[in-house]
């Protein structure tokens, strides 16, 4: 591990006489006490360049030292930072022989020297993009799907940049207070149970369907297919007026409910209508394409064995539907939960989230909407996480 | 027993056509032909998978031609690997079971086909060879009229094969249940079968013992298909059952239509 005595001695001489030098500079560009540090820190990368030199390729060994230069030019010619280029080269040497940790270090730098502004906001996902595409690499996936992943993954950060911007806007103490503010509490209960609520109500009704689907085939079933698809086409807003035009005040329908007591617009069961409307498709098609993943032998069995159609249903295609099925349960409450258009128009009251910070945007502005859409965007993200994690307690599909 | 009599049931192209099939009580019958002959498609359609279109069909002196699986009082193994595997080997035997003696009756079947160290397995942990014994099990559990086997050897590995064969045969000398058994393996239908039926293209061409099958094929099919030394000896004074074997057979192989 220690390099040769010659090497040893050279780059102490060359170091020395170059520190030397710029010290004794008529106008010194960096002060004694950093020209110290400065000759320490180049010793270090000296001694890692040695031990590129040892193992790597000349490729290697080049690379070395384009890098550093371009730090050097970077840090400090250009920003003139003399303390961050030290920290910055002495993490360097120290990396680059891990591929994996250079990858980061390289994100690292980009994010918080070069898009300064938008550090966390860049750094979090392309870092994690960069590991998910060498743990493919190294994995042994050809050159064109590690482009593809690179190329996606790539874009995919930039999609997501607007949320991690935002979720880097507030202080933990400013969401705490907005947290606290009784109208945003009630708003965000509201999403969370008319959504939680709505998802229920799709699946006693579109389970049945999906089983029946993914079990029969007849002569238009594929327009059925496409109807229950048509509700992901429809424009939100279409929804709420169409919602209006059938339940709301002045409509037959409208007026014998609320003759009945059950008005729908502007009410809670207003939210959860709109809610089933925009969801259902993905529970249903979800929990189809669980269903027809189940050997339909495997009912056969069941049912020579003494088990009714119903039971069969209950006892086989239902427990190893499940994982799928609540793969579903989770699109469709995220649908329901973030639906906005429909029921803006069809149920503004009682307010739900994103009616709110659509609301208070309206009334006072982005500051204090910001924070507002930055609870809401975290809580979902939480029960969403969860779900997804509540998932791998499901029986999966076995081997038989 | 089994008795089946004008059988019709199509299938798009393909029609299962089969006048008369008896299994006498407690016989071992193998029911034999190349693929796409409706081997597995009439051992279906007497489990009720299928209705047929027209034909009756009796199993243990009833009638059960529109009946559900569910009330024929049939035992089913499939080719497939069919344990559900959403409960371990215990759970997969007592599927059909209820009441009170639920384990005794699944640890006297795994005394029986010498699986008791499997019994809390997750099923996805069986080798092939366990896997059909496990299913063997559960299809004897709820203690079926008829044991009907759709090529259950054939996904099994070669030793396993012979083990299984032997149990097979344990099995059916022990517990003496009517048994039809599905395949296209002419070895494994001579180890097993005490009675013999071929099939090709819907309908069944040749059903006897197994000796008089091996002695005295009715068609050159048969003959050809079994690899049979004997010569022809075609049934006196019927000649529709030749003209049906001999009519097909001169197709290659005979293993087109459906």
């Amino acid at each position: 591990m220690i390099p040769r005595l010659r090497y040893i001695l050279i780059t102490l001489v060359v170091l020395g006489v170059l520190h030397l030098l710029i010290a004794l500079l008529p106008e010194p560009i960096v002060s004694p006490p950093n020209n110290l540090v400065l000759f320490a820190a180049n010793l270090y990368v000296a001694f890692c360049g040695w031990l590129v030199i040892r193992d790597g390729s000349r490729l290697d060994i080049g690379l070395f030292g384009v890098g550093y230069m371009l730090l050097f030019l970077l840090v400090l010619v250009l920003l003139g930072r003399e303390s961050l280029f030290i920290v910055l080269v002495i993490l360097y040497s120290s990396v680059y022989r891990v591929r994996l940790l250079l990858g980061i270090f390289i994100v690292f730098v980009l994010s918080y020297v070069v898009f300064q502004p938008y550090a966390f906001e860049t750094f979090v996902p392309l870092a994690l993009a960069f590991s998910a595409v060498w743990w493919v690499h190294r994995r042994g996936a050809s050159v064109f799907v590690v482009a593809c992943l690179s190329l996606g993954l790539f874009f995919l950060a930039t999609v997501l940049l607007p949320l991690f911007h935002l979720l880097a806007q507030d202080s933990p103490q400013t969401l705490w207070y907005v947290f606290s503010r009784p109208d945003v509490r009630e708003a965000v209960w509201l999403s969370l149970l008319s959504s939680a609520l709505a998802t229920v109500i799709i699946a006693l009704w579109g389970i049945p369907l999906a089983y029946a689907m993914a079990r029969t085939g007849f002569r238009g079933k594929g327009v059925i297919e496409s109807i229950i698809d048509l509700p992901i086409l429809i424009p939100q807003s279409v929804v709420g007026i169409a919602l209006l035009v059938l339940l709301g005040p002045g409509s037959p329908a409208g007026e014998a409910l609320a003759n009945m007591g059950l008005t729908v617009a502007g009410r809670f069961a207003g939210i959860v209508v709109a809610q089933v409307f925009v969801a259902c498709p993905f529970l249903i098609k979800t929990a189809q394409s669980a269903f027809e993943a189940v050997p339909e032998h495997l009912e056969d069995v069941s049912r020579t064995l003494g088990a009714r159609p119903a039971a069969t249903f209950f006892k086989v295609a239902l427990p190893l539907a499940s994982r799928g099925i609540f793969v579903g349960f989770i699109l469709a409450w995220a649908r329901a939960i973030s639906e906005f258009g429909a029921i803006v128009l069809f149920a503004t009251h009682p307010q739900t989230a994103p009616v709110l910070a659509h609301n208070e945007f309206l009334k006072v502005g982005i500051s204090e909407a910001r924070p507002i859409a930055v609870v809401l965007l975290i809580i979902c993200l939480w029960v969403f996480i969860l779900l997804q994690f509540g998932k791998t307690f499901l029986p999966g599909r076995g081997r038989r | 027993m089994i008795k089946v009599e004008n059988l019709r049931r199509s299938f798009g192209e393909f029609a299962l056509r089969v006048d008369d099939f008896r299994v006498e009580p407690r016989r071992y019958t193998v029911v034999l032909g190349p693929s796409g002959s409706g081997k597995s498609l009439l051992l279906k359609t007497l489990a009720g998978l299928f209705y047929p279109d027209a034909g009756v069909i009796e199993v243990g002196g009833m009638e059960v031609t529109r009946l559900p699986p569910e009330r024929r009082r049939v035992g089913l193994v499939f080719q497939e690997p069919s344990l559900f595997p959403h409960y371990n080997v215990f759970g997969n035997i007592a599927y059909g079971l209820r009441g009170p003696d639920k384990s005794k009756i699944v640890e006297e079947l795994a005394e029986i086909l010498r699986i008791k160290d499997l019994l809390h397995r997750p099923v996805q942990k069986l080798s092939g060879g366990e896997a059909q014994k496990v299913a063997l099990a559960r299809a004897l559990a709820v203690k079926p009229d008829v044991l009907l086997l759709d090529e259950p050897l054939s996904q099994v590995d070669h030793n396993s094969r012979l083990e299984l064969q032997g149990e097979l045969k344990r099995v059916h000398r022990e517990m003496n249940l009517t048994t039809v058994h599905v395949t296209h393996n002419r070895e494994e239908a001579f180890a097993l079968a005490e009675d013999c039926a071929v099939m090709l293209g819907g309908r069944i061409i040749q059903h006897c013992g197994t000796e008089q099958m091996q002695k005295r094929p009715e068609c050159e099919f048969v003959k050809r298909f079994l690899g049979l030394e004997g010569d022809i000896v075609k049934p006196p004074g019927c000649s529709e059952k030749c003209l049906v074997g001999a009519g097909l057979c001169d197709r290659e192989d005979g293993t087109d239509g459906g």
